[in-house]
């Protein structure tokens, strides 16, 4: 098991290399000039904007350029904002905590209301609770979650009043934002749920464990959820990159300073180094949640724990994994 | 137990059959009243925006100041905006954008991932494995906020938006070939034309690709449907297509402004919202139920 | 008193595409100790009946008619409550397939404690005291009790199948062809240790098979089912010996035998009929090779041909059995 998760931690270190590289690829061959933004007005001028360029090293070929940003990256060191007077890293630390609670708190969310919903609607297939479910869940996935978001804000904030329409004051500003954000989850959590659950209800051994006289309650806790869960785990993993994108854009709705707002006011400034490196950052709590599903997920199945102890490479599905 | 007996009868011979089975998908398809109602909005929708010119009342860049937010009516089916343009000729061309920008990212999508996903599949082994860690790379990075990254790097415009959101549906379709073409290639009747002299090219482009066809128009839908999310979303940052070309991205973003007037202008964010969602809707559910119905499990 | 009596028992499992009848009036009884053979092709309705006693039949089925009495009392019309209480306690099921019964995410020990706890007043020690003494019963030792289903065989993963059904000493246990799904080697073994738990617990036993040397080796009494219905049942020796039913004798014809030399097996023609669309009349005529008119026409009720061995077939009664 300890060798598992050593490998999988070794892995994602090439992962967020690539991701670096790719993301610092696409930024080189930007049409912006990096020196011109930071100049503004004085950039008409080319002897400045010739020896900026050179102090912001943009003379240098690509590979320079790119092992600078790397070695940069190894000290911590995002970069300098071109508009504000501040690193990177500064901007991206005081606006984090923000964005990573509205994303934490959607996931929340995401599993306590998702996977009952899901269950309900598989345990009452067919009924007027899974057809409802169902529909919620096809509609909801139709929508942007920005879109929600202005529902939620027009109905809960602006009419009713039972919430802030904007800023950070105290817990209820995070109410609206987090269901928003948290809506494309639930929806997908819901799914799923059902569908795996609906997989596992034929399996042979619930039918076992019905056969043992026990209550109908603990044969779906111990014996359906239990299963049906396993390929969930997966699902929420992912769902963390699709509550960041999420939350990016509600955050621009609520007025929530988080990386969503950092990113719509530096395009806005053309503060592309700054867009660059939140879009790294993202990418790396991706990363390295999928990391810690993926070793949740061992600690959840034995057979792919077994597999990893023996050090056998190979991922068997699970007879519960259902394709959604 | 007596029904699963019966269930699996039909469920062998898919993967070969596939393509003598489109009349029976067809078939299938249009006796689905969900399907027949999408296929219908999606037809009439498509007809609209390429009939623009004829259909819309008025010119769209058309500004008239002593008409602004004025709600629907008979001159003004769905109102006018802040610059007192005609709302619904606006959201006709800006139909004609937001899916010419969704079609071509899907196009460019499926059409790099095809060549990366048979290359994978083709020369085997080292560029495998190195073109897959890529497309894993890519998949690590949140599609959204490679669009934004994209979009931020070449600038507004159709083709650039388009670039933006294709370039993370790549990763999926090329893993998609590549497994087909894995899962194809161990068969025997690809055996059977390698020894009658068949390059593995000439299987790729004659067996591997046919074959792929038809799951991979299903994703097509699927991908419309979430392009044109993501377009509106870039819009929403101020990214995409930018104003004044119509697009329904932008003209929503535009009509948010006006949400804190939003009982007396409700219309700015209703209509291009609705659309906008309706259409999602339609492209979703015709891909799912075009995938129910290609999926052998659901024969009888 | 038997211990068991199921009468006129009809299952059905109403679907879009129409009613399956699964189990067309079946009726039956197990006495204490004894062992009942339920023989059958596959989609006779074996394993609904068997599941139907426990009220286990899966959706959309239904019980529509007839009657389970089990000491006495009718399981049908017992409360959700009271027939937990009797699964797994009184009556317990070893199913068909070992590799898909157990639940893959817990492992075996705790997959027979369940029963114990859920049916023994014991402390937590005991009931584990009690499921390592079960596993050991059936030949799995103590160290692989906290192991998981994956980990074991076919074989093995059927002795803690095996174990769970008799954790509470039922006293009757529904075998649903236990020994099919496993090597004829293990078999054997199998078959052989049920029958000796089976003596040591005197429980009695409905065995689903169709496997008439299994019927011959463990059995008191055969029933033999086809399309949802028992067309012949008695004791070992009415069957083997002196067989009535043309189906039964169909059965007997497509054995392999070893006394007898025969240049070519006789299977029986044509397949069971779909249980959707049963045909008029006697079930089996379509494929019987003596069928008349009057089978075509009408369903023939049992008659019976000596004390306990009853027939239903319209033939029986002028043209007994070789």
């Amino acid at each position: 098991m300890i060798r598992y998760i050593c490998r999988r931690v070794l892995l994602i270190i090439p992962v967020l290399l690539g991701a670096v590289i790719i993301v610092f690829t696409i930024n080189y061959f930007s049409t912006a000039n990096p020196a011109m933004i930071k100049l503004g007005l004085s950039a008409s001028d080319p002897a400045k904007l010739a020896a900026m360029e050179a102090q912001m090293g943009l003379d240098q070929p690509y590979f320079v350029q790119l092992g600078r940003y790397l070695l940069g990256l190894l000290r911590g060191d995002l970069g300098q904002s071109y508009v504000y007077d501040k690193t990177v890293a500064e901007l991206i630390a005081s606006r984090i905590p923000n964005t990573l609670r509205m994303s934490i708190g959607a996931i929340l969310l995401s599993i306590i209301a998702g996977i009952p919903l899901g269950l309900l609607a598989a345990l009452r297939q067919n009924t007027a609770v899974d057809y409802a479910t169902t529909t919620f869940a096809v509609l909801m996935n139709a929508m942007p979650g920005f879109l929600v978001a202005v529902l939620l804000m027009i109905i809960f904030a602006v009419h009713l009043k039972w919430f802030p329409v904007s800023g950070v004051d105290s817990w209820k500003s995070f109410v609206l934002p987090v269901i928003a954000s948290g809506i494309g989850p639930i929806t997908q959590n819901a799914r799923m749920t059902r569908s795996s659950v609906l997989e596992v209800i034929r399996q042979d051994y619930v039918r076992t464990a019905r056969s043992k006289g026990i209550e109908e309650n603990k044969v779906i806790a111990r014996h359906i959820l239990k299963n049906a869960l396993i390929p969930i785990i997966t699902l929420i993993g992912s769902s963390l990159g699709t509550c960041l994108a999420g939350a990016i854009l509600v955050e621009m709705i609520f007025n929530i300073p988080g990386m969503g707002m950092l990113i719509n006011s530096s395009i806005m400034s053309q503060d592309y180094i700054t867009v660059q490196s939140c879009v790294l950052v993202c990418a790396a709590v991706v990363t390295i949640m999928n990391l810690l599903t993926d070793l949740a997920y061992a600690a959840v199945d034995p057979q792919i724990r077994a597999q990893y102890a023996a050090g056998a490479k190979k991922r068997k599905p699970h007879p519960g994994a259902a394709v959604p | 137990m007596d029904n699963t007996a019966k269930n699996n009868k039909g469920a062998v011979p898919a993967k070969l059959k596939k393509r003598s089975n489109m009349g029976e998908i067809w078939h299938r398809l249009c006796t689905n009243p969900v399907a027949v109602v999408c296929m219908a909005y999606l037809t009439l929708l498509i007809l609209a925006i390429v009939f623009a010119d004829f259909i819309a009342p008025y010119d769209y860049k058309a500004a008239n100041l002593k008409a602004r937010f004025q709600t629907p009516s008979l001159a003004h089916i769905m109102g006018t905006d802040d610059f007192g343009r005609d709302l619904f000729s606006r959201l006709l061309f800006g139909g004609r954008t937001s899916l010419l920008v969704a079609v071509i990212a899907v196009a460019i999508g499926i059409g790099a991932g095809m060549v990366v996903g048979a290359a994978c599949g083709y020369f085997g082994m080292l560029v495998d494995n190195l073109l897959m860690r890529l497309m894993d790379i890519i998949m690590a990075i949140p599609g959204m906020l490679l669009a934004i990254c994209v979009s931020v790097s070449l600038g507004p415009g159709v083709v650039n938006t388009a670039l933006a959101i294709a370039l993370g549906t790549i990763p999926m379709i090329a893993r998609q070939l590549r497994s087909s073409t894995l899962l194809i290639r161990n068969q025997e009747y690809i055996e059977a034309s390698r020894q009658f002299g068949a390059g593995s090219a000439r299987i790729i482009l004659t067996h591997v690709i046919p074959n792929t066809l038809a799951p991979i128009i299903v994703q097509a839908s699927l991908y419309i449907g979430g392009s044109i999310m993501a377009i509106a979303g870039l819009s929403f940052l101020g990214l995409g297509v930018k104003p004044p070309t119509p697009e329904w991205g932008n003209i929503l973003n535009n009509g948010l402004d006006y949400i804190y007037e939003a009982s007396t202008r409700w219309h700015v964010i209703l209509f291009p919202a609705l659309i906008i969602v309706v259409t999602m809707l339609a492209f979703n559910l015709l891909g799912d139920n075009l995938r129910d119905a290609m999926d052998p499990r659901m024969r009888k | 008193m038997n211990l068991l009596e199921i009468k006129d028992l009809t299952i059905r499992f109403d679907t879009e595409a129409g009613s399956v009848h699964a189990v067309n009036g079946v009726s039956l009884s197990i006495e204490q100790g004894e062992t009942l053979g339920l023989v059958g092709e596959t989609g006779a309705g074996k394993t609904t009946t068997a599941l139907g006693i426990l009220r286990l039949i899966p959706d959309p089925g239904k019980i529509v008619g007839g009657s389970i009495l089990y000491k006495g009392e009718d399981i049908l019309a017992k409360s959700e409550k009271e027939v937990l209480d009797i699964r797994g306690n009184e009556i317990s099921m070893i199913f068909q397939d070992p590799m898909t019964a157990l639940n893959p995410v817990m492992t075996v020990g705790a997959q027979v404690l369940e029963v114990i706890e859920q049916h023994e007043r014991c402390t937590p020690e005991e009931a584990r005291r009690k499921t390592v003494s079960i596993l050991g019963k059936v030949g799995i030792r103590e160290e692989r009790v906290d192991d998981y289903p994956h980990q074991f065989s076919g074989g093995m993963k059927q002795r803690v199948v095996i174990a769970i059904a008799l954790a509470c000493n039922p006293k009757l246990l529904l075998a649903d062809e236990p020994t099919t799904a496993l090597d004829v080697t293990i078999q054997a073994q199998v078959m052989h240790m049920i029958n000796e738990l089976k003596k040591e617990f005197s429980t009695s036993m409905l065995l689903i098979t169709h496997d008439l040397g299994i019927v011959a080796a463990s059995c008191d009494k055969v029933a033999i089912m086809y399309a949802g219905a028992i067309v012949e049942c008695g004791t070992l020796e009415d069957i083997f010996d002196h067989g009535a039913h043309p189906y039964t004798l169909g059965l007997f014809g497509s054995l392999p035998r070893l006394d007898v030399k025969v240049d070519r097996l006789t299977p029986i023609d044509g397949l069971m009929p779909d249980p959707m669309d049963l045909p008029q009349g006697c079930a089996f005529h379509p494929r019987c090779p003596r069928a008349t008119d009057v089978c075509r026409a009408e369903n023939p009720g049992a008659a019976e041909l000596s004390p306990g061995h009853q027939v239903r077939c319209h033939l029986a009664s002028t043209h007994p059995g070789p």
